[in-house]
């Protein structure tokens, strides 16, 4: 699972290193370079395949909602208040392999279980889809069967065990007799399937492979669900796991089959999307706060339309273009709501909704770079960030990491003056002072490029009567402003590496272990040649031997 | 070991508030002392409670510290800790005391230094615990764990409620409960969600009767299936995985403890009354992008009081702000995290030294709006602690039954300081600690003696935090006792 070997030592080691400021290069890139460096890169030669043991993912909030409403009914209100996500390694879904939950959790998780079962029998169309049968009296053990084990395969995403169907029986009738009422027995039988850790976690633990006994191989209905979870970010639904029952998913043909039939539905859609939110921390965007003193086009609901604006251009390029993920950076043309229009200063482009709108080259806007989404996110509430929008560039799009600023340092800026009217004037200390500057060179150059939107993304030229500096380089390529930054990280050839790794990270749930790298190089070839289409990789992904078998977890004595 | 001392005129307050001095001999000293809830069905004495005040950024301590004349040992309040002015006799400071562990993230050390005495852990990059946080371990006592429906119960002002949050909802920002390694409680952001959970169905007045209603033994019974389908799990996992799936039964058998104590008769506690329904969330929602953090703070404060009252608890943490909290004060130029960051020093204050010092004054610089920002907040706690006080308990207070640590992510903000880590204390808990005092410590002492003495008054413990962090003995800090 949290086999994260490599990165926690480098980490800290980079800490150490700042902490004594001897050295000035304490913050090193994951992929690529340093910013001075043109160095080609070194290959190390690859590890044999040896993958990441298997994991126990928690349903993140928006997992658990997608699968209520697939497997109860679109007619359920789903609590939200559940166990809160948590993020690693800059993903939802990785944080999932390693929260634990606390008591309040689980009383919430309860909750939520009664909660739904209750409305899922108290609505009469559910009712019908759920419970198959008739009762032939206020205790039926019969039609409680039927109904568990229909639910419960749903629900587990697995066929329960005749064990697992007859204590559900047990509950389902003793409720009914107690409290006279046939339905209030689903209603706790459903809820203790809703709070089961096979509901609640995603167990993904293998089972011992006969073509290699050193490892473990995911069974069919773990893969359904990894596969389905990946395309559709919900629980797989009945055809996927009839597939899993004839063992359609043993072969590449028979899990491309599956897929494939799934990337046409609708469902891969939100599938999709939910990875780029979770890469790109749209959630984040709910609680986006400014002073709209300072930022008079600013409301509540500007977060949630920018959000909508990213989903809608990544979802465009990918399922209606099938476009060049690299493009993403590049693009005018863009989806938007009049609230957005007023910020890019724009006419609206239809009066309620999203329409399509083109960004005049003038304005500098361009890519998802060039979004509330990106540059209102990465902001203080009152003001710009070129920190914060460096390494948010750097993290999110070019896999590095960079550490947080040392504790006991003094980190104030410069006010605004006449000698310091820019950020640019006024960060220049972060240069300056060698325990800054090592992290500082990774985040601010890049950050500095967007000085040209202010803390909410609206276009300006001068910062305090000053002209804007936009200029910069990376990877040893200059740029004048963010337009031609869009084209540099076009071009960078880390950006569709960390998009694989990212989605990798994403569709396995933990941190990549040395023995995967052949993977994640082999994909990221596959990328290449595929011209960087997103759902092609979707495609290579799902019979990559690393998300498909697992090695034996680690398992040390316990005390009693 | 530290003592818990009880003057004999607070036993014979304590006897004879509860009515049971004729009745009760020399055992009513134990049940005074261990807070032991057994013996509150029948009104012998006052559950005794802990509280955590937090708030996230830190302080300046030269606008915090009391200031003290060390030859009459005269204390004042310095300019932020005003607010606190009328509790003067019921709170006690502790400056001086410094986080031993490292200072390796910027206010996740401090947090998990003062809250667990180690350093935090980093799991894939996330900042977690490493241990069960102070309340948690004190909530976990035989003493305090006994007798409440509720474990503890955790507050705050700092959330997303108000913000258009996605079809997942609101969350909290922050607060530092944990039940063990990473098990991070998220603490209750919705006034009126706290009081459905602690007033709503289970709860019971004193002397108010309880039908037991058959859904607790089937909600019972349900969770022997979740148990089950949990052990038959447990073997196939991997160790860590084992841990995470430990924390999560806990959180069952704690469920099913819930179920039991609502089965049983509520404790006689005159003061304990219903609370009035607080205002929806909406009320709370940040005016013009400015969070309402004193309406929120005043209706959380209203119910833990009660919460403590009714015994339904006996821990509450109340994270009134997160650590790096993000929020943009009433008047204030820039949130608090940034303000503490980017804001320089351009207010002065003079203010004079005690007779025979070197100079007869002294001159400090300091950032305003940070300023402003930490007194609100204090006002804030002192808020909290009046209400606690203003709970009659027998002739005494609820807060003479408790004690309530109030700190932060560190001291001073701009720089994540862990030296002259900010420690307040009120209530006395039952006699134990000194109150109306500041307790000025030279030489940087481990601020572990704080959480060490805390929890020991509750409980028994061998030693508090590991590695630089750990203490096992309160000498340092011994003051603070009465």
């Amino acid at each position: 699972m949290m086999s994260s070997s490599s990165s926690f030592p480098r980490w800290r080691a980079a800490w150490l290193a700042l902490a004594l400021s001897t050295c000035v290069t304490a913050c090193v890139a994951n992929i690529g370079d340093a910013p001075s460096s043109r160095r080609a890169p070194v290959e190390p030669p690859t590890p044999d395949f040896n993958p990441a043991p298997g994991s126990l993912a928690l349903l993140t909030k928006a997992q658990y909602r997608s699968s209520i409403l697939s497997i109860v009914g679109p007619e359920i209100v789903v609590p939200t208040r559940i166990a809160p996500d948590t993020r690693a390694l800059g993903l939802l879904t990785v944080g999932a392999g390693i929260s634990t939950l606390s008591d309040v959790a689980v009383e919430q998780y309860e909750n939520a279980a009664y909660d739904i079962a209750t409305q899922a029998m108290g609505i009469t169309a559910v009712r019908e889809r759920l419970v198959p049968c008739t009762p032939n009296g206020i205790v039926s053990s019969e039609c409680a069967g039927q109904f568990v084990t229909q639910f419960g395969r749903l629900a587990y995403r697995r066929p329960l065990t005749r064990y697992e169907v007859s204590r559900l029986i047990v509950i389902a009738d003793n409720t009914s007799l107690v409290l006279q009422d046939f339905h209030q027995g689903l209603v706790y039988a459903m809820a203790a399937m809703l709070q089961s850790p096979y509901f609640l976690y995603r167990p993904m633990l293998g089972v011992e492979d006969p073509a290699n006994p050193a490892q473990l191989e995911y069974d069919d209905y773990e893969l359904a669900q990894r596969i389905s979870f990946l395309i559709w970010n919900q629980t797989p639904d009945a055809t996927l796991l009839d597939a899993a029952a004839a063992g359609g998913l043993s072969t590449d043909e028979g899990i491309l089959e599956q897929v494939d039939r799934m990337l046409e539905d609708e469902r891969a859609r939100d599938g999709v999307n939910a990875f780029f939110a979770d890469m790109l921390r749209l959630s984040d965007l709910d609680s986006m706060n400014k002073d709209p003193t300072i930022f008079v086009h600013f409301s509540p609901e500007v977060g949630s339309r920018a959000r909508d604006e990213t989903i809608a251009d990544i979802e465009h390029l990918i399922f209606d273009e099938h476009g060049d993920y690299r493009d993403l950076f590049t693009i005018r043309r863009s989806f938007i709501d009049s609230r957005l229009a007023a910020i890019y200063n724009i006419p609206a482009p239809t009066l309620s909704g999203q329409g399509a709108v083109e960004f005049p080259a003038s304005t500098f806007r361009r890519g998802l770079l060039g979004q509330v989404s990106f540059l209102g996110l990465n902001a203080h509430s009152t003001s710009t960030s070129a920190t914060l929008r460096g390494k948010f560039v750097r993290e999110v799009f070019l896999c590095a990491s960079v550490p947080p600023p040392p504790a006991n340092l003094n980190t104030s800026v410069p006010e605004v003056t006449g000698d310091t009217p820019t950020l640019r004037d006024r960060v220049r200390v972060h240069f300056e002072v060698p325990q800054c500057r090592s992290c500082h060179q990774l985040m601010d150059p890049i950050g500095l490029a967007f000085e040209n939107f202010d803390g909410l993304g609206r276009f300006r030229t001068t910062e305090n009567g000053a002209v804007i500096d936009a200029s910069g380089s990376l990877n040893g390529a200059f740029y004048r402003n963010a337009d031609e930054l869009g084209q540099v990280m076009h071009d960078h050839p880390d950006v569709p590496k960390c998009l694989v790794r990212n989605l990798y990270r994403y569709a396995t749930g933990h941190s990549e272990v040395t023995g995967e790298t052949a993977s994640l190089r082999s994909l990221s070839a596959q990328f290449v040649e595929d011209r960087y289409d997103v759902l092609q990789l979707i495609r290579r992904l799902v019979v990559d031997p690393g998300f498909r078998y697992a090695r034996q977890p680690d398992v040390s004595p316990e005390v009693p | 070991m530290p003592r818990t001392k009880l003057s004999r005129r607070t036993v014979l307050r304590g006897m004879l508030a509860s009515g049971a001095a004729v009745t009760v001999g020399l055992p009513l000293l134990d049940i005074f002392c261990n807070g032991n809830g057994d013996a509150l069905a029948d009104g012998s004495g006052f559950p005794k409670r802990f509280a955590t005040f937090f708030w996230g950024n830190g302080n300046i301590p030269s606008r915090w510290n009391p200031r003290k004349d060390p030859t009459s040992g005269l204390w004042t309040l310095a300019p932020q800790t005003m607010p606190l002015a009328a509790l003067k006799n019921d709170i006690a400071f502790v400056t001086g005391l410094a986080v031993k562990t490292a200072n390796s993230e910027a206010h996740t050390a401090g947090a998990a230094g003062i809250f667990t005495g180690s350093s935090p852990k980093i799991i894939d990059t996330r900042k977690t615990f490493a241990s069960a946080s102070l309340d948690q371990v004190i909530a976990r006592m035989p003493g305090v764990a006994v007798g409440p429906r509720f474990r503890s119960i955790q507050t705050t002002c700092d959330s997303t409620l108000g913000f258009t949050t996605g079809a997942e909802g609101p969350h909290a920002n922050g607060g530092h409960s944990y039940t063990g390694p990473d098990a991070h409680i998220e603490p209750e952001f919705s006034p009126h969600a706290l009081f459905n959970r602690i007033f709503g169905a289970g709860f019971a007045l004193p002397n108010g009767s309880v039908p037991t209603p058959p859904s607790l033994r089937l909600r019972k019974s349900v969770l022997d299936v979740v148990l089950d389908d949990a052990a038959r799990l447990r073997p196939r996992l991997g160790s860590a995985d084992r841990r995470r799936l430990d924390a999560h039964l806990d959180g069952v058998r704690e469920l099913e403890s819930q179920l039991e104590s609502q089965a049983k008769t509520p404790a006689n506690l005159t003061s304990c009354v219903y609370p009035e329904e607080p205002m929806p969330d909406s009320a709370f929602y940040p005016i013009e992008g400015r969070a309402q953090m004193s309406a929120y703070n005043e209706a959380f404060t209203k119910l833990l009081t009660l919460a403590l009252a009714c015994d339904q608890t006996r821990v509450v943490s109340h994270w009134f702000s997160a650590s790096v909290s993000r929020v943009l004060y009433p008047g204030s130029p820039a949130e608090h995290h940034s303000l503490t960051h980017d804001e320089a020093d351009d207010e002065t204050e003079t203010y004079a030294l005690p007779p025979g010092s070197p100079t007869a004054t002294k001159t400090i610089t300091y950032q305003v709006n940070v300023d402003k920002v930490v007194t609100d907040i204090m006002t804030e706690l002192a808020k909290m602690i009046q209400s606690f006080k203003d709970v009659a308990e027998g002739s005494e207070t609820m807060l003479d039954h408790m004690v309530l640590f109030a700190t932060s992510d560190c001291s001073l903000g701009r720089t994540h300081g862990l030296s002259d880590y900010p420690i307040l204390l009120a209530g006395g808990c039952n006699g134990t600690f000194k109150m109306g005092q500041h307790l000025d410590l030279p030489g940087s002492p481990n601020v572990s003696t704080v959480p060490f003495a805390l929890a020991s008054a509750f409980g028994t413990i061998p030693s508090w935090g590991t590695e630089a962090g750990e203490v096992s003995s309160t000498t340092p800090i011994s003051g603070i006792y009465v």
